[in-house]
């Protein structure tokens, strides 16, 4: 077995015993509260796929989120769709818009990118403010299918994926080592071979499939959406700063970043219901961490590593040049 | 008789060394070349001499004083004035704006109208031009504007960085007419140059620069002619 | 006909103030290269130094306007530094990391701003408010003709000393070529900074006409930032003479879809035609932004 699935199904394995554990030791509040994490291992992995490895800063994540959400929720309570069904259709649609929106918008570069893709979940937010079929601001109000525990496990086996398809597809992967090039150097990757067009929109794609999943699978646990709740800047703006927090372009980053930050997020509403302070850790982090370690917690910390192992005593192929 | 010199100097961009340890001299009333193949590092070195580059280590002395420290600012004010590849006219500025920016560290409005004025009088086809834009002038028209900005503050030194780079054959000309004029007036001149064959014309020292060091040096009494030298570069 | 013209200067009066906002938002891209997320949360608190001064010493609050332009030109020239070292940094997507930056000061600052003040909305009277003057048929707040004509002072200001003083011409010059002005003898890093904390002083003050206008709160930062980027995008990043066409476009645009179309539809046709340009000209409607 290669050593990287080696790796991968210890892991895997880990997390699942910690899942399980955690299943069968917590009360139902902290419960929810690690549905949440989990849901934020996923969402920051997926934009992770987009904004870490393909180089291309997405501000505009939510729409894919939201647009799960709502599909899910009005097929639901519309529709009558089973809910697994909607579900997918939510990451179908979302995939379908990021497709869309994907060809024109992926050709503008930096902060371009960033500014166009923010007025895209703008304009969802506004859409879903604006039309009959969403409610309006009143939002709409889901049937309680399932308890917490399937909620649970739902999420798990969602942030579990988007886990899986990061570390055996891009991480050790040829689509990965593709993304990467194109990040480092667009024209160079162009230059071989790689239609960098066509690799950076189905990132993109991918990247917003798994939001759009699960936004739907949120939908059904929180039975009640707004445009503000799915669109808004608390679901579009953590996604973006956890990862690079944590190390855009690495696996484990934004895992550990979306865990230590929305536990704080938690922490921070039960003793103080102050979820507002939350962005000012998270605004000073991400100001601290871009001034000193622009590559996040977990890509300095890897290329500290790196440089220790490199000044140990063999000097003898130190590429230094002369 | 150096009065401009770089001592064993370092520089580079990132952590990538570019010029390693050269020392050349230039001297007032001479002009200096610094030959050199594609990404020799010589441009980097005439940064580092005008203050647009740190220097690493070494030193960059200008009358027996220290500049390695000084912004590209206080270098002016002392008479050492460059102009980069390509000229330095702003394309979106206008002949009297740019030779007012060239003038830049001329804090006294009155010497500065002065300058402009008297800049005019040296090269009369800009006074024509002074409400156009530095983009809607020719070739040569931009080289004398640049030519004008860099002595808008009547400096000792000038230091070019390929003069004669895009421009026609019979503009090459007059700006290496103008430049033997600048040296006669007893201005030091210290230039890359990649057209070797005019550049000669006027060189009183030559140095030559590969890969960041200094292979060949042939001081005022014995410079030689194209073909020599030609073989010299062949050789390095 | 009176709806009509009476939508007409509604836009152009509030065109004015994005005016304040945006002639300093495009300098400091011009100068500095730098998308600043944040400008939205300097009008916002810009609303509140307005606001919280208006409290407690009670003077009107357009008295406040020098002194929140003085707080916020010094609150740049500590920001810039920052900004300035990311810079000056090594790695390739060094503009990307200060609009990531500035992205998580805007978080820092809105969620600072709704922690100390809550969700409120808080409003704030001066003189003019509840005054109007009629001309025509058309009906003028007085308070939106004095944020106007504000706006109009600032903007000629503001062109004087670009195109009239030695700054003014330092600063045109790093716009277009930083290396060539460099050499020049400019210094690069004390214009740029004097540009940002312009920029800052401008768009705090803008925030205490907005303030005036409607009310403060602390969410209120985001609509401003897209404002600033729409307004800019249009225009040309970088451009700035094509920003007296863009903010009065979004004034224009802003009261129009409200009256026509319904105000609902007001942003998102902004979001939408800010979508739009990006893809259709990146250089903006002048073709003289840098894309």
């Amino acid at each position: 077995m290669k050593r990287a699935t080696r790796d991968l199904c210890l892991f895997s394995l880990a997390a699942l015993i910690i899942m399980l554990v955690l299943l069968f030791t917590l009360d139902s509040a902290n419960l929810r509260v690690v549905t949440g994490v989990y849901m934020w291992i996923g969402l920051a992995l997926s934009w992770n796929i987009i904004g870490g490895y393909t180089g291309y800063l997405s501000f505009g994540h939510a729409a894919f989120f939201g647009i799960g959400a709502y599909t899910t929720a009005i097929l639901v309570t519309v529709a009558g769709w089973p809910f697994p069904l909607a579900v997918l259709t939510g990451g179908v649609a979302a995939g379908v818009l990021a497709a869309l929106i994907g060809g024109p918008t992926l050709r503008l570069a930096g902060a371009y990118f960033a500014i166009g893709t923010w007025a895209v979940a703008l304009c969802m937010l506004q859409l879903a403010n604006i039309l009959d079929i969403t409610g309006g601001a009143y939002g709409i109000s889901l049937p309680s299918l399932y308890s917490d525990t399937v909620f649970y496990l739902l999420m798990f086996a969602l942030a579990w994926l988007v886990f899986f398809f990061t570390w055996h597809y891009i991480e050790h992967g040829s689509f990965g080592r593709k993304l990467e090039a194109l990040r480092e150097n667009e024209l160079a990757a162009e230059m071989l071979g790689i239609n960098t067009n066509r690799q950076k929109l189905l990132a993109f794609i991918v990247s917003a499939v798994f939001p759009g999943l699960i936004g739907g699978v949120y939908a059904g646990w929180i039975v009640f959406i707004e445009p503000n709740a799915v669109f808004g800047s608390n679901i579009n703006d953590p996604m973006i700063l956890m990862t690079i927090l944590g190390g855009a372009g690495t696996v484990m980053g934004p895992v550990i970043a979306a865990v230590v930050l929305y536990l704080l997020n938690r922490i921070l509403w039960i003793n103080w219901s102050a979820d507002t302070a939350y962005l000012i850790f998270l605004g000073f982090l991400t100001c601290v961490v871009v001034l000193y370690a622009p590559n996040g917690l977990v890509g300095t910390f890897k290329a500290w590593l790196a440089n220790r192992r490199r000044s140990l005593p063999d000097t003898q192929d130190d590429e230094e040049a002369s | 008789m150096s009065d401009l010199q770089a001592k064993d100097l370092h520089t580079g961009y990132g952590r990538v060394e570019i010029v390693s340890g050269v020392s050349i001299s230039a001297a007032l009333g001479q002009v200096t070349c610094i030959f050199g193949p594609n990404g020799s590092g010589k441009s980097t070195l005439l940064k580092a001499v005008a203050g647009a580059q740190p220097t690493w280590r070494g030193d960059v002395v200008y009358r027996d004083t220290s500049i390695r420290d000084q912004p590209t600012e206080e270098r002016i004010l002392g008479g050492i004035a460059t102009m980069p590849q390509g000229g330095s006219v702003f394309a979106d500025l206008s002949v009297d704006e740019n030779l007012r920016i060239g003038g830049h560290t001329i804090r006294d409005r009155t010497q500065l109208r002065q300058r402009v004025a008297e800049i005019y009088d040296r090269f009369p086809a800009l006074a024509k031009k002074r409400r156009a834009r530095g983009s809607d002038l020719s070739g040569g028209q931009q080289m004398l504007v640049s030519v004008g900005q860099l002595l808008m503050t009547d400096p000792q030194f000038l230091l070019l960085d390929e003069p004669s780079a895009g421009l026609a054959p019979s503009v090459v000309k007059e700006v290496f007419q103008m430049l033997r004029e600048l040296k006669e007036a007893g201005k030091g001149i210290l230039m890359v140059e990649q057209n070797v064959r005019d550049a000669l014309q006027i060189a009183d020292q030559i140095y030559i620069l590969v890969q960041g060091k200094l292979v060949y040096h042939a001081p005022r009494a014995d410079i030689p002619d194209l073909k020599t030298l030609m073989k010299v570069y062949m050789q390095v | 006909m009176d709806l009509l013209l009476q939508t007409l200067v509604n836009g152009i009066l509030i065109g004015g103030v994005y005016l304040i906002i945006t002639l300093g938002f495009n300098l400091a891209f011009g100068v500095l290269g730098v998308i600043d997320f944040a400008v939205g949360e300097w009008v916002m608190l810009g609303g509140f130094t307005g606001y919280w001064l208006n409290h407690y010493l009670g003077l009107d609050p357009l008295l406040f306007l020098p002194v929140t332009f003085v707080v916020f030109v010094i609150v740049g020239a500590l920001v810039y530094p920052m900004l300035a070292r990311l810079l000056k940094g090594r790695q390739h997507a060094r503009l990307l990391m200060v609009f990531v930056f500035t992205f998580g000061l805007s978080t820092l600052l809105k969620g600072g701003a709704l922690t100390a003040w809550g969700f409120n909305q808080r409003a704030m009277d001066s003189f003019f408010s509840a005054r109007s003057v009629e001309l025509a048929g058309v009906y003028m707040p007085q308070i939106r003709l004095v944020a106007f004509f504000f706006g109009v002072l600032i903007t000629v200001a503001v062109a004087w000393m670009l195109y009239r003083t030695r700054f003014g011409l330092s600063v045109r010059a790093v716009a277009q070529d930083e290396g060539k002005a460099r050499l020049m003898g400019v210094n690069t890093n004390r214009v740029a900074a004097l540009v940002y904390a312009l920029y800052a002083g401008l768009t705090g003050m803008a925030g205490v006409l907005i303030g005036v206008i409607y009310t403060v709160t602390p969410q209120m930062g985001v609509q401003y930032t897209i404002f600033a980027f729409f307004i800019a995008v249009l225009a040309g990043l970088g451009y700035v003479p094509g920003v007296l066409l863009a903010a009065l476009l979004l004034g224009l645009i802003q009261a129009f879809v409200a009256v026509y179309i319904g105000s609902a539809y007001s942003l998102l046709i902004v979001f939408l035609s800010l979508y739009l340009i990006l893809l259709v000209a990146p250089r903006g409607i002048l073709n003289r932004g840098r894309a």
